[in-house]
């Protein structure tokens, strides 16, 4: 008789052969390629059109000179804005009744005009739909005091010079650093939700497939369930890693040819390849657990439909658990934070989050050893959920830890 | 007479609280080719799947080669499920290499035998084709060539020739036999009492989810008592009283089993009595026979309903 692990490795190799040679597999390693290079295509594009046309406008009803000091004013604190993008100004010549010339110019659906500055520097009234702190009511505000103040310094007897300020650049700063790695952590909770949630879907069609084919039959009288549940499980494991392998490498290429100075993910608590270790070690827990939870409810399933009906609640599931890791993340030693971490279907998020954001290093092998113990229980559940339900055999899930029911 | 390659006995199991198997007992001999005959619904898959471990028994014990784990000794087993199960992409070859390596066998020694068998029975050209490009009957063959590809010692076949046409029937018959003369035990399950009749040392006979006979083809036969056809000039006279009550007639011949006194008696009153015996003719019943007198002419009539095209 072979071992469990032997029998499992036979049903790995086999699935993992079968799925790497399929068609459907380089559907799977083009898929993300494509949605990526079409996201950072999107994203540029949204951006340009973004700087050219999501600019609030506001109509200044004023002669030249009157608009001249405010249109410098802008201009003077327009870099300070930054992403708050300060509104742009149209300068628009006065008619007989400014009142009813502002409701004309917000009215214009080709001008698209969000308010209208009128009154002159006298008295400035904006017209608009605002409410009082609105960014934009404090932006014009902010114009409009300018051109005080440099109304007022052009009459003082000593004008101030421009400010020298002189900047020294450190590596980082406590804050800085701390700000930083909290986004390394985001984006390896981010990573490693999308791609388990990818991957965890291949494996219930791959159940149902094995189903409908009648294969399971066969299977079932030659080998335990548990290595057949085994050999899924880590033959999607090597998929994946194999995906992954593609597309880290694919990233990595683009990333050195596309590369212009920009942001780059701030370096890890535990350093660039301990991290990118705990990223693989994490990523296989964080699927190995999803994939033998939803490997149970696919083999309990009969149709894609089927499937898709029983998966949702836990998709949704999910879902919820990767926004509280990411909520825990920011606060990594909170009992939240604990709590999550020590539930098992969050602790794989967690890890990693905790991985860019402390140095400690046995935390991690005392979460990957509490998180095997996990797939291990979840994989003799599934299996003993399996022979219970759709074999209508052995003693249901209790009997997969060792309490047997009596036969008579 | 041999060890027993199975044994179980009380095999009991329900499903959704109806008894699908009800307190079977089973003894196949090591080496011997042995028959479950039943209508549809007996109750013959779910106790060749007890058999073999894919579900547990509610009551009752087996053993399968003198292990009542049977996953114990699953590379010494063969199995071919009534409902057929292959990769539909996988090539041919490799399907059978990987039913083997389900079983122990090294995926390299399963190719080459793969291919030895492919090529033995004509299926050489498509060693490396995928299994959907097979037609059913070869797919079948297929399968069955995975289970014998690591040479059990007990091959179980459920419903084996069942969707196959006469010629795969006679050759599944011819390897069976073959497989038998190795030394394998061979258990089958059919509704098709013909298969059983050709090929059975041994047989079960079960109806309703209970054995109504257990033991050698000829103990089955021998239950009836022989059947006599007489075909007689006279239509009476004092040779009628020859005949027992229970004795028909069909188309002018009459029908019936031999008196217990024996021929000689049988055929003197008739001689005696002016019968004129125009044809006489003293049959061994056959299997089917045997099986309407065991489990009864509905269940033979089940047998008879079996899925369509499938000759008796």
């Amino acid at each position: 008789m072979m071992s469990k692990l032997q029998a499992a490795w036979v049903i790995a190799r086999r699935d993992f052969t079968a799925t790497v040679m399929s068609r459907s597999f380089a559907f799977f390693l083009i898929f993300p390629l494509v949605i990526a290079v079409f996201s950072v295509g999107f994203g540029v594009m949204s951006a340009k059109m973004d700087r050219q046309e999501n600019h609030d406008r506001i109509a200044v009803i004023a002669a030249p000179p009157e608009f001249q000091p405010i249109a410098a004013a802008h201009d003077r604190l327009e870099p300070a804005f930054a992403e708050f993008r300060l509104a742009e100004l149209v300068r628009v010549d006065p008619d007989y009744d400014q009142a009813d010339q502002a409701k004309s110019l917000l009215s214009a659906s080709d001008k698209k005009f969000v308010g209208v500055l009128s009154g002159g520097l006298a008295h400035p009234a904006l017209t608009g739909a605002f409410a009082r702190d609105d960014l934009t009511v404090r932006q014009v505000k902010a114009m409009l005091e300018e051109v005080q103040r440099q109304r007022a310094l052009a009459n003082a007897p000593v004008k101030p010079g421009p400010v020298s300020l002189s900047l020294v650049t450190v590596g980082q700063s406590a804050g800085s650093l701390a700000q930083a790695r909290m986004a390394t952590a985001q984006a390896g909770q981010w990573l490693l939700f999308m791609v388990t949630v990818m991957l965890a879907g291949m494996l219930l069609s791959n159940m149902i497939e094995e189903k409908s084919n009648k294969v399971i039959e066969v299977l079932t009288a030659a080998i335990p369930v548990d290595s057949i549940f085994l050999g899924k499980l880590f033959a999607m494991l090597a998929v994946s890693l194999t995906g992954l392998a593609v597309w880290v490498s694919a990233g990595a290429v683009a990333a050195h040819f596309l590369s212009s100075g920009g942001t780059s993910l701030p370096t890890p608590a535990v350093a660039w390849p301990v991290f990118l270790l705990f990223g693989f070690a994490y990523f296989a827990m964080n699927y190995l657990l999803l994939g033998a939870l939803f490997l149970g409810i696919g083999s309990q399933a009969s149709s894609v439909r089927e499937v898709q009906t029983i998966s949702m609640p836990v998709t949704i599931g999910q879902i919820v658990i990767f926004l509280c890791a990411t909520l825990a993340s920011r606060f990594i030693d909170s009992p939240f934070a604990i709590a999550a971490t020590i539930f098992p279907f969050s602790s794989p998020m967690m890890m990693i989050a905790r991985a860019a954001e402390s140095a400690s290093l046995w935390p991690h092998l005392l979460a990957l050893l509490w998180q095997s113990l996990w797939v291990w229980v979840i994989v003799r559940f599934g299996a003993a959920f399996f022979r219970t339900n759709v074999m209508k055999s052995g003693g249901g899930p209790a009997a997969a830890f060792g309490f047997r029911r009596r036969r008579a | 007479m041999a060890g027993l390659a199975i044994e179980a006995k009380g095999l009991f199991k329900a499903f959704d609280g109806k008894p699908a198997v009800d307190g079977i007992d089973l003894a196949v001999p090591e080496g011997s080719i042995y028959g479950i005959l039943g209508p549809n619904g007996a109750g013959k898959t779910t106790t060749l799947r007890m058999l073999l471990g894919i579900i547990d028994p509610d009551r009752g014990t087996r053993t399968l080669l003198g292990h009542e784990e049977p996953l114990e000794v699953a590379n010494l087993v063969g199995y071919l499920p009534e409902e057929r199960g292959l990769y539909p992409a996988m090539k041919t070859k490799e399907a059978i290499a990987f039913m083997g390596a389900l079983r122990g066998l090294p995926l390299d020694v399963g190719r080459k035998r793969a291919e030895g068998l492919l090529r033995d029975n004509g299926l050489g050209d498509y060693a490396d084709k995928p299994i959907k490009t097979l037609s059913k009957g070869m797919a079948q063959t297929v399968q069955l060539f995975g289970t014998i590809l690591h040479r059990p010692k007990l091959i179980v076949l459920d419903e084996p020739f069942s969707g196959l046409d006469a010629i795969n029937q006679g050759r599944l018959e011819a390897m069976i036999r073959e497989e038998a003369a190795g030394g394998a035990t061979i258990i089958f399950s059919t509704h098709v009492i013909a298969h059983a009749e050709r090929l059975c040392e041994r047989v079960a006979i079960i109806a309703g989810g209970r054995i109504r006979f257990e033991g050698e083809v000829d103990e089955a036969r021998g239950r009836l008592r022989p059947q006599v056809r007489l075909k007689a000039r006279a239509a009476d006279g004092p040779w009628r009283d020859a005949l027992p009550p229970s004795a028909r007639q069909e188309e002018g011949v009459w029908l019936f089993e031999l008196p217990k006194g024996g021929v000689e008696p049988l055929l003197r009153a008739l001689l005696d009595g002016g019968a004129g015996i125009e044809e006489l003719a003293i049959e061994r019943p056959g299997l089917h026979e045997a099986f309407v007198a065991i489990a009864g002419e509905e269940a033979a009539r089940e047998m008879h309903a079996g899925p369509v095209g499938e000759a008796a």
